[in-house]
């Protein structure tokens, strides 16, 4: 019976009679469906039977089609029937009957207010409430930490310490003496043509200990280590390697975060400092080069301009955007919800916002330092 | 052999063929002169204990790995060795459920079984819907429409992706243990949806596992296989009285004895 050749399905329109016959499968449904539209578009009578005598295999694509052309007919208003059909089809028709139950969207409609509302508040509690809660979480346990025997691997403060510094001195002091070099020569031209070339001594200084040092420094370190802090982290949330550390009484913040939490504060002075100096060796090269400002000259210019306010103001905001970029990193590593996908993007967007609340904060401490 | 670029469903009775398989990873030996084939309209069942290889049949049956010319001919080709377009075509016939289920995650269970429905067909969006959730109804899991894979367990996930094997209506439904990881009576209402499947569109059903009450259930023919040689092949009645150790030993211990 299997083999026998079976002809695609065809239908003929009787009176009230739609004789649907031939072979329904997946593959002929779709044609079907819309020649049967385009005959029966103008079809006025009050009943519609559908007879499947002629019709000799059909398969749950069809029967569904069969079930779309009745739900379709009586919203019209026609009732439908079927009639006909051999024991088999029949049997297809019952098993692959779909609920009216399963027609129905979980989802409940709600209304524009409702909906407003509701998103506020999950915005609320799932960023704003949640990130705080994280924040407030890891600096207890970073503070209490320091005093009591540590939650973590042995060595793994350092580990961190190396992974988040260390490693990036290279690239953190690359990048620096490029700016300061940048920076400098963008300004040298404007400088020299009012006589002022001194002062790009002054403004050099200036500019990379109080703002462009910690900051460059702080969106590296985001880039490099915030984001692999988040993905680390959605890592281990998505293969449930929190959750075993929880059942084997470790807490994940201070076995994994606090860690990074302590190797972050601690570098991040470190590599500001030293991109703040390799910032001033850009311009230097500059002043030596195209203002004819020698090395001497400059260093005993920095000296009047330099004052330990900016040194120690950079200081404390590298270690204020150490803790942002944990925390942004921490917190969306943990937002993970499902999957490989997830992962990648809990991972950008950690990265997005460290730097803009890096930015932010910045901006803040100038004011409040200014 | 079928020369253009249609895969006909049913070239003979035998919808599986396979003549002298053998598979070698890393100068280990995994199957050695496997022959076996499986009729059109049965459940045949490949059993053994793990580690004999029957996954790795599987994956040369789905053209996973690469396999002689003659080896192995699934739906009259050899799964290996297709076209672009052939390829297409026989992909269209096949039902597959993994053992590791294998959803895609960042899509809901809903969108995931429809895939296949929205690459190959030109169907409206209204009649693929009322597909799924049929298939959804089928494997009773109607209520999980709209979430998504991390969101069920495990047998809920082994059922979603059931519902994605079926919802072409393959002429082949190839199964790579379905039971690890459900309960008894889902397990029987599985196997009961994938006999009523056989029995009423004519599917070829292939299933790889060594859940015994499953097997005893649902089985027309078997393929014992053991360390990559296949010790028995034949109807589940003549498996059950075969006077062989291992055989013997599977099917005693397997029913909790």
């Amino acid at each position: 019976m299997l083999r026998r050749e079976r002809t695609a399905a065809s239908f003929l329109l009787e009176d009230n009679t739609l004789r649907i016959s031939g072979k329904l499968s997946l593959k002929e449904v779709n044609q079907l469906l819309s020649d049967i539209g385009n005959k029966l578009q103008n079809y006025t009578s009050d009943l519609l039977i559908i007879n499947l005598d002629g019709l000799d295999y059909i398969d749950s694509a069809g029967v569904t089609a069969i079930y779309y052309l009745i739900d379709k007919y009586r919203e019209n208003g026609v009732s439908v029937d079927i009639a006909g059909g051999s024991n088999s089809i029949r049997r297809k028709l019952e098993l692959f009957r779909l609920e009216k139950s399963g027609l129905k969207g979980s989802r409940l409609k709600t209304g524009f207010f409702e909906m407003l509302g509701s998103s506020a508040l999950y915005l609320f509690n799932e960023y704003i409430l949640g990130f705080f809660q994280l924040a407030a979480d890891i600096t207890y346990w970073s503070v209490t930490d320091l005093f009591r025997k540590q939650m973590s691997r042995k060595g793994e403060f350092y580990n961190q310490a190396v992974q988040i510094g260390v490693n990036a001195v290279l690239i953190v002091g690359a990048m620096s003496f490029i700016i300061g070099l940048v920076l400098a020569l963008q300004s040298a031209a404007q400088l020299r043509s009012f006589g002022a070339n001194i002062y790009i001594v002054d403004l050099t200084v200036i500019a990379m200990m109080s703002e462009m040092g910690p900051l460059i420094t702080a969106i590296m370190v985001a880039g490099r280590s915030g984001s692999s802090i988040a993905a680390e982290i959605a890592t281990m949330k998505v293969t449930s390697e929190t959750d075993a550390l929880r059942t084997m009484g470790l807490n994940p913040i201070r076995f994994v975060i606090v860690p990074k939490m302590h190797g972050g504060i601690i570098t991040l002075p470190f590599l500001t400092i030293i991109a703040d100096v390799l910032g001033i060796a850009g311009g230097l090269v500059i002043a030596f080069t195209y203002l004819d400002i020698s090395p001497v000259v400059f260093v005993h210019r920095m000296e009047e301009c330099l004052y330990l306010k900016d040194i120690i103001f950079g200081v404390i905001k590298s270690v204020v955007f150490a803790f942002l970029i944990v925390i942004t990193g921490s917190y969306f590593g943990f937002r993970v919800k499902q999957g490989a996908e997830d992962v990648g993007k809990v991972t950008t967007n950690a990265v997005v916002v460290a730097i803009s609340l890096v930015i932010i904060a910045d901006s803040i401490m100038g004011l409040l330092f200014y | 052999m079928i020369k253009s670029g249609t895969v006909k469903t049913m070239t003979s009775d035998k919808l599986i063929e396979v003549n002298g398989l053998t598979a070698i990873f890393d100068e280990k030996v995994i199957l050695s002169d496997v022959s076996f084939h499986a009729n059109s309209g049965e459940i045949t069942v490949i059993l053994g204990s793990s580690g004999s290889g029957k996954t790795t049949i599987l994956k040369h049956l789905l053209g996973l790995y690469p396999s002689g010319e003659d080896a192995i001919s699934v739906l009259g080709k050899n799964p290996s060795q297709l076209d672009e377009a052939e390829e297409k075509q026989f992909y269209r016939q096949i039902g597959v459920l993994y053992q590791n289920v294998a959803l895609l995650n960042s899509l809901t269970v809903a969108e995931n079984i429809a895939l296949p429905l929205e690459q190959h067909t030109d169907l409206p969006s209204g009649f693929i819907e009322k597909m799924v959730r049929l298939k959804l109804q089928l494997v009773k899991l109607q209520d999980s429409y709209d979430m998504y894979p991390s969101q069920l367990s495990c047998g809920m996930l082994k059922r979603a992706a059931l519902a994605r094997a079926i919802i072409m209506d393959p002429p082949l439904l190839c199964c790579d243990e379905p039971g690890s990881g459900l309960d008894p009576v889902t397990m029987a209402s599985l196997d009961e949806l994938i006999v009523n499947l056989k029995d009423l569109l004519g599917i070829t059903v292939l299933i790889v596992t060594h859940e015994v009450s499953s097997i005893l259930r649902i089985a027309d023919r078997a393929i014992f296989l053991d360390e990559g040689r296949i010790i028995f092949e034949g109807t589940l009645t003549e498996a059950l009285n075969l006077d062989n150790p291992t055989v013997k030993e599977f099917f005693y211990k397997g029913r909790g004895n």
